[in-house]
């Protein structure tokens, strides 16, 4: 019988950051634009109440294959623009080929820090050979590749795996935790590559990511929330109303990244 | 004033948690919550133990009259599942069924389910069903909605991740569909829903232990609504939907 977490005890060590002056690292965020609302300067300032200071901010509309190029000069600007406080990442279109190659190499020259892959809007499963070109370069340039995943048939965190067995020295990210049924896929990624993360962004049960530190240690689960997708608010509550020891809560919002930034 | 649509309590070795009554009514003094909806937790109960776990929400119920229980059956024991069904509401009082069909093993708009959703039907009880993937997505919740009109049907999760997509088509065509927000982190979307849709289908629930009663309370505040839909969903809307005084 395996052992079970009592909820109702644990949850009452509600950690207050802000209090303890702890840094924290916010791995998952889009430059999205439905308002004025949504802009950078919005989304840092929200995040900044929350005591984050840092942000991977990744594309939106780039995603779904719209304003590629505009969407990630967007990005790039931001990060130059608020110095310290971004790291940017990109995406292109993998349907475009030799093209895409190219735009990755060059956006890479211009600062880009991670490649963002979202195959369920790209159209194609995760461990297609037509992401691989982009997987190459991102191993060899030393940048973070992220990929949704959660929603089949084509985010599968056993498809990432996949990938990662292939591209051994490239660090792979899997957002969502595998979201609502493939959480299990997700921390089995995690098990069987070096090279695997995951990040909480949307993960909505928070049994999901206490099982994944179980698993796995806190030092390959990272924080992120989605924003201004999800709300960056409720996403953070949930890391700090999971219950786990203040070590670990410190590993997922700050040192794991920070452990990755260094390395790269 | 608060009512709690949704928690679990029981022994979950999935997701490898616990949750007990005594915990529970420590929390609900502590956050104000007249009432919560009990059932039992995931797993065999919901498979084939439903007799033994529908007794332990009744005696629980029963003792604590704060806590309002919803039984399990499951469709596939057919005739073993209407007897459970007609102990559980006329016996045991419950006040409605919870169905898992990623769980339990069917798509909640196979005809299979029809018996079930009938007895609830002539009884007035309350169908509450997990919403998010298949088997088990909004629009097929919404086939079946289709089937009973006069029967309400609570999405529990409002669609859970992705399925947030399928929740106002839903609600949008079916009166009798109703959705807790718990672990639906789109607050955006709700909020959409909501305004065209009004607030009177919408419930509060905390889903303890799978979520949080802070987490939950917290996308309450974030929502930003004016105190007359706030209060629909914290607990009017639940308070006419079980009928209570």
């Amino acid at each position: 019988m395996t052992k079970r977490i009592f909820y109702g005890e644990t949850q009452r060590a509600y950690l207050n950051f802000h209090r303890v002056g702890k840094m924290i690292i916010d791995a998952h965020t889009h430059y999205m634009h439905f308002s004025k609302q949504d802009s950078v300067s919005s989304l840092l300032d929200i995040e900044s109440k929350l005591g984050v200071s840092v942000i991977f901010l990744m594309p939106f509309r780039a995603l779904f294959r719209k304003e590629v190029i505009l969407d990630n000069i967007r990005i790039l600007n931001a990060a130059k623009k608020y110095p310290g406080k971004i790291i940017p990442f990109v995406t292109v279109d993998p349907w475009d080929g030799e093209e895409a190659v190219r735009q990755l190499k060059e956006l890479i020259a211009l600062g880009a820090k991670g490649l963002k892959l979202h195959p369920l809007t790209q159209g194609l499963p995760a461990h297609s050979e037509i992401y691989h070109p982009l997987v190459e370069v991102a191993e060899k340039e030393n940048i973070i590749v992220q990929f949704h995943t959660g929603t089949p048939v084509y985010s599968q965190p056993l498809q990432v795996l996949e990938l990662a067995q292939t591209y051994t020295k490239a660090i792979f990210i899997l957002a969502h935790l595998g979201l609502g049924i493939l959480w299990y896929d997700a921390i089995r990624a995690v098990k069987r590559a070096d090279n695997v993360y995951v990040d909480t962004a949307g993960q909505r049960f928070i049994p999901v990511i206490r099982l994944a530190v179980k698993e796995l240690g806190s030092e390959r689960v990272i924080y992120g929330s989605d924003a201004p997708f999800l709300s960056p608010e409720i996403e953070l509550k949930k890391i700090l109303r999971s219950g786990l020891p203040r070590e670990d809560i410190d590993n997922i919002l700050y040192n794991n990244v920070a452990r990755l930034l260094n390395l790269k | 004033m608060i009512i709690d649509f949704h928690v679990e309590i029981g022994n979950n070795d999935y997701y490898e948690i616990s949750f007990n009554a005594d915990a529970l009514l420590k929390i609900m003094d502590e956050y104000n919550i007249s009432y919560s909806i009990i059932t039992p937790a995931y797993g065999t109960p919901y498979i084939y133990d439903f007799d033994k776990a529908n007794k332990e929400i009744y005696l629980m119920s029963n003792k604590h009259r704060k806590l309002l229980g919803f039984a399990t059956v499951n469709p596939w024991f057919l005739d073993k599942s209407l007897n459970e069904l007609r102990k559980a509401l006329k016996d045991y009082k419950l006040l409605g069924v919870k169905l898992i069909p990623y769980l339990q093993g069917f798509s909640i708009n196979h005809k299979m389910v029809y018996p079930i959703v009938e007895y609830l039907s002539k009884h007035r009880a309350i169908l509450y069903v997990l919403s998010g993937y298949h088997p088990q997505s909004p629009l097929e919740i919404a086939d079946l909605a289709d089937v009973f009109p006069e029967v309400n049907i609570v999405m529990g999760f409002a669609g859970f991740t992705d399925f947030w997509m399928e929740v106002l088509p839903a609600m949008r065509r079916h009166e009798n569909i109703y959705a807790d927000i718990s672990c639906q982190s789109n607050i955006r979307a709700i909020k959409e829903a909501i305004k065209e849709l009004g607030s009177e289908r919408f419930l509060f629930a905390s889903s303890m232990p799978y979520s949080d009663i802070e987490v939950e309370l917290e996308k309450i505040k974030i929502l930003g609504l004016d105190d007359y839909d706030k209060e629909n969903i914290l607990w009017r809307n639940a308070k006419g939907l079980l009928k209570l005084p």
